[in-house]
């Protein structure tokens, strides 16, 4: 291939923009508000950098995760996306005037206890996922992968994610006064739930049955709540 | 095997095009039984060719008259696409889609299309046992566009015929990009590593040893 690629609009990029739901797992690309990072004090923005499969020890995120800076650049990189090799661009990240991008030159490991959910403030969809870790690999290698062989290469996971995000949106009671370890809970129910289908996830044309599974026991579980 | 191979020799159809291979899979090379990735190999490639694209429109009006939730839930639930493959296949955000799962409120072109996917895999359904699952693999294996984006880019016709073995992936790739063998190429392939999770290396060229 002779050139990264490019979203066809901006809004291609994400998944949530602003407001992003509490049920939402946290994943690759996330954009997070955080405040008085050890090595820097002040308000920032920051982007998950850490591959999907090593992110998370169970439900749980690793201690240490990797981010990249998120700013604001002069002007903004027209489609399709030319050079500037060291940035993933984010058109339309927020409706102000400024031009944000992931710095990969601003490379940081931090404890994953400073990603708060409720500071998350956009998630990136699965071909925003895909394009932000073919710049990233290239930016580190020089080296180009297209995306339809990164997207197979964390298709399982991806899957895996939007699956727990319906399981918990689905069956988490909105009125518990402890309403994060609710989602905790039926996060741990979906990982116990899924450990006999993870391995087809791995097959392309066997996801699509794992998901007719996971909806079936959603509605099962459902309806032994109501 | 013997028993398919001549199933597919009897596919040869009023196109003139004699079927060499459906679709393969990294997991498996050539269809058989229970690793044909949904292709029902239970019933016989009908020789006669039949109409899926007037059964389309037909299909697509009557859906057109149920609540897009109901269709969007038929994708997702149903079928088992993923939301991105579905808000890939109408043209829309992510975003948008979970506006009308809440919402239900959606434009006619919007509906119309939705409806048309709808009643697509319900075509499919009649000769692909899982058609959500042959969607998300590639039209030939090694190049890199899937069913998914035939859809995506609004190919019905392409993929009815492919479903019905009426056209071979060759000429679908042939009809998109007449360099497809060159431009479609993956260079890169997954595979699974030691630590039983996916990676990603790159192919011997052109199948090379």
């Amino acid at each position: 291939m002779d050139s990264l690629e490019s979203p066809t609009k901006p809004e291609d990029l994400y998944k949530y923009r602003g407001r992003v739901p509490l049920t939402r797992p946290m994943f690759q690309g996330d954009i997070f508000e955080v405040t008085n990072l050890a090595y820097l004090p002040g308000n920032h923005r920051v982007a998950i950098i850490t591959h999907p499969c090593s992110m998370r020890k169970g439900i749980e995120l690793r201690d240490r995760i990797t981010i990249a800076h998120v700013s604001t650049t002069p002007s903004p990189l027209p489609l399709p996306w030319k050079g500037h090799y060291s940035i993933m661009p984010l058109p339309g990240l927020d409706q102000g005037n400024l031009f944000w991008k992931i710095d990969f030159t601003e490379i940081h490991t931090i404890h994953s206890n400073i990603l708060k959910a409720d500071k998350r403030i956009a998630c990136l969809e699965d071909m925003g996922i895909i394009l932000l870790q073919q710049r990233y690999i290239f930016y580190l290698t020089r080296y180009a992968v297209e995306t339809g062989t990164l997207y197979e290469s964390s298709a399982n996971v991806i899957t895996e994610t939007e699956l727990m995000e319906e399981w918990v949106e689905n069956l988490v009671d909105y009125d518990s006064p402890d309403l994060m370890n609710q989602i905790e809970l039926r996060q741990e129910e979906f990982d116990e739930y899924l450990k006999p289908f993870r391995e087809e996830l791995l097959t392309k044309s066997k996801r699509a049955g794992v998901r007719r599974e996971v909806y079936s026991e959603i509605q099962r579980r459902g309806a032994n709540l109501s | 095997m013997q028993l398919l191979m001549n199933l597919l020799e009897e596919g040869t159809v009023a196109t003139g095009v004699k079927k060499k291979v459906l679709f393969t899979d990294s997991e498996s090379t050539i269809l058989t039984g229970s690793e044909s990735h949904g292709l029902d190999v239970t019933r016989s490639v009908k020789p006669q060719r039949r109409q899926p694209e007037s059964t389309l429109e037909m299909r697509t009006r009557e859906l057109t008259k149920k609540p897009p939730k109901e269709l969007l839930n038929r994708l997702a639930m149903g079928y088992g696409m993923s939301w991105s493959g579905i808000s890939q296949s109408i043209g829309v955000s992510v975003q948008a889609i979970r506006k009308w799962r809440f919402d239900g409120s959606m434009s006619p072109e919007n509906k119309m299309t939705l409806s048309k996917i709808v009643a697509t895999l319900d075509i499919l359904k009649e000769q692909i046992v899982d058609p959500a699952g042959w969607l998300e693999i590639p039209v030939l294996e090694g190049y890199g566009p899937r069913h998914l984006d035939l859809l995506a880019q609004k190919y019905y016709k392409y993929l009815l015929d492919l479903a019905f073995t009426y056209v071979t992936p060759e000429e679908v790739l042939q009809n998109l990009n007449p360099n497809w063998e060159t431009e479609m190429y993956l260079e890169h392939e997954v595979f699974i590593a030691e630590d039983r999770l996916p990676a990603i290396r790159r192919k011997n060229p052109h199948g090379q040893p």
